[in-house]
């Protein structure tokens, strides 16, 4: 099997459709040719760069500028998106829970407890939307949408208030929560983690173009949430951690409404969190009609449950 | 025994070429990413248990492959994927972050040779998350000419990283 040949193959077994026999003629040719298993290893780490790059482009409204310069010199620009939370966990984390036995890795987890958060309005009851980025906690604030029958409907991407110069590239909407109620409720070990889901819908025609992506964010500072909208977005980086889903959509289809649910570690020093959906045209400029949300919530969770496997060293 | 901070900053460091280790096994990049935080979280805590860096990032590896697998488990009733064997195999090959870095750099340069056309496939592919039926529908290809337009794609790019690597190095 030639190196094209073989990648096709690894580009099917990405996409989960070889046959049970093709699986292991796959892993096959890699068990005896060790330039094969390093061709896969090199073509999935360059897919993840891939991803990586791509949806860090999304956010900087350029596609032609490279979402990092070749000449890197600060790295946390680059991993912005996954390393904020490590960095924070680092500093909120309790150490030590070594058991004194040969056995060690991981153990069994201990239960997941959740419960809701005080995000307001996440089921757009009420028909307050604001413009521009909030000023306050408790109530959604952002590009120009309309909350209609229960629903929040996008209809046009804006540009951030901090960022007149930017390109208005997605329908952004936010809501501010303070999270001063929420640190009793912490898991004292430091592995509580909070979820934002949010149900999304592309009524759109079937293969309507261009393809919308959807976002559920929610990102974690310290400080006064009442002046965060004079930096938003430039302060972005400046968040103590962050969490991001996102799906791409071609009108409706039959998967219909999409539930998304992004997820972050909570530092200890965490005031308040943004919350922040979006519909993004992928070609623009486009009509964002027939797309909207609802269900918006936010849950704490301690203790996220791990596999259940012993390791003898 | 690695410091705290050392074990977060290793991890830091590794966060590409391990997310793309569990992706292997989860063929879903946000899957990946999450199994990635949730090992962060295990490690940090756990930290006493690690006599050296090499061992932090064995561990990191099987507990991350361990923990997709039971999720895929949880989510489909059954794990279809390559083998426990391939993957411990491919584990104890699988690159760095010495070696991920480069290609990244390398990586912004040979992505700025490739056409018009070959971006929007990688676009669909690796920001849209879409499979090849998908990106065929999409782009109004068969579904063969878009894997081995992918293939292809993916070995001119394997081949422009390892190119622009060799001449940094001389240079």
């Amino acid at each position: 099997m030639n190196d094209t040949d073989f990648l096709a193959q690894a580009m099917r077994y990405q996409d989960g459709v070889l046959t049970p026999d093709e699986l292991a003629a796959f892993e096959a040719v890699m068990r005896d040719d060790s330039s094969k298993r390093q061709l896969f290893a090199d073509t999935q780490v360059r897919s993840m760069a891939l991803h990586d790059r791509f949806r860090q482009e999304a956010f900087r409204g350029d596609k032609d500028t490279p979402v990092c310069e070749s000449k890197r010199t600060d790295k946390s620009v680059c991993f912005t998106w996954i390393t904020r939370p490590i960095t924070a966990m680092a500093a909120g984390l309790v150490i030590g829970l070594f058991s004194a036995s040969i056995v060690w890795a991981i153990s069994a987890p201990k239960a997941t407890t959740e419960r809701l958060f005080s995000l307001l309005n996440g089921s757009f009851d009420e028909t307050r939307l604001e413009r521009g980025f909030p000023h306050q906690t408790g109530f959604w604030s952002g590009d120009e949408a309309e909350i209609h029958e229960g629903q929040l409907r996008f209809i046009a991407p804006g540009s951030d208030s901090g960022d007149p110069t930017g390109r208005a590239i997605s329908c952004d909407v936010f809501q501010l929560v303070d999270l001063h109620p929420l640190r009793q409720a912490l898991n004292p070990e430091g592995d509580s983690v909070l979820e934002l889901s949010a149900d999304f819908r592309d009524g759109r025609a079937p293969n309507t173009k261009p393809s919308v992506s959807f976002f559920g964010q929610l990102y974690l500072f310290s400080g006064d949430p009442g002046s965060l909208h004079q930096t938003w977005p430039q302060s972005i980086p400046e968040a103590l951690a962050s969490g991001s889903a996102q799906v791409t959509t071609l009108g409706s289809d039959a998967k219909g409404v999409r539930t998304l649910t992004a997820k972050c570690l909570i530092p200890a020093q965490a005031d308040f969190a943004v919350i922040q959906i979006a519909a993004r045209p992928n070609l623009r400029p486009a009509k964002l009609d027939g797309l909207s949300a609802d269900n918006v919530k936010l849950t704490l969770k301690n203790h996220p449950a791990l596999p259940v496997r012993i390791v003898q060293r | 025994m690695p410091a705290p901070e050392d074990i977060t900053a290793t991890l830091l460091a590794e966060r590409l070429p391990l997310t793309a280790f569990f992706a292997s096994v989860t063929r879903d990049f946000h899957l990946a990413e999450d199994v990635f935080q949730e090992v962060c979280v295990k490690a940090v805590a756990r930290a006493e248990s690690f006599e050296t860096t090499a061992h932090l990032m064995n561990w990191a590896r099987l507990a991350g492959k361990n923990r997709a697998i039971d999720i895929l488990r949880a989510r489909d009733g059954r794990y279809v994927g390559l083998s426990d064997e391939m993957l411990a195999l491919l584990a104890h090959e699988w690159p760095d972050e010495s070696k991920v870095d480069a290609m990244q750099e390398a990586l912004d340069h040979c992505i700025t040779q490739i056409t018009p056309n070959n971006r929007e496939l990688l676009r669909l592919r690796y920001f849209e998350r879409r499979n090849c039926t998908d990106v065929a529908a999409i782009m109004g290809r068969k579904i063969e000419t878009v894997y081995q337009a992918l293939a292809r794609l993916h070995k001119t790019l394997g081949d422009c990283i390892r190119a622009r690597l060799q001449t940094d190095s001389a240079s």
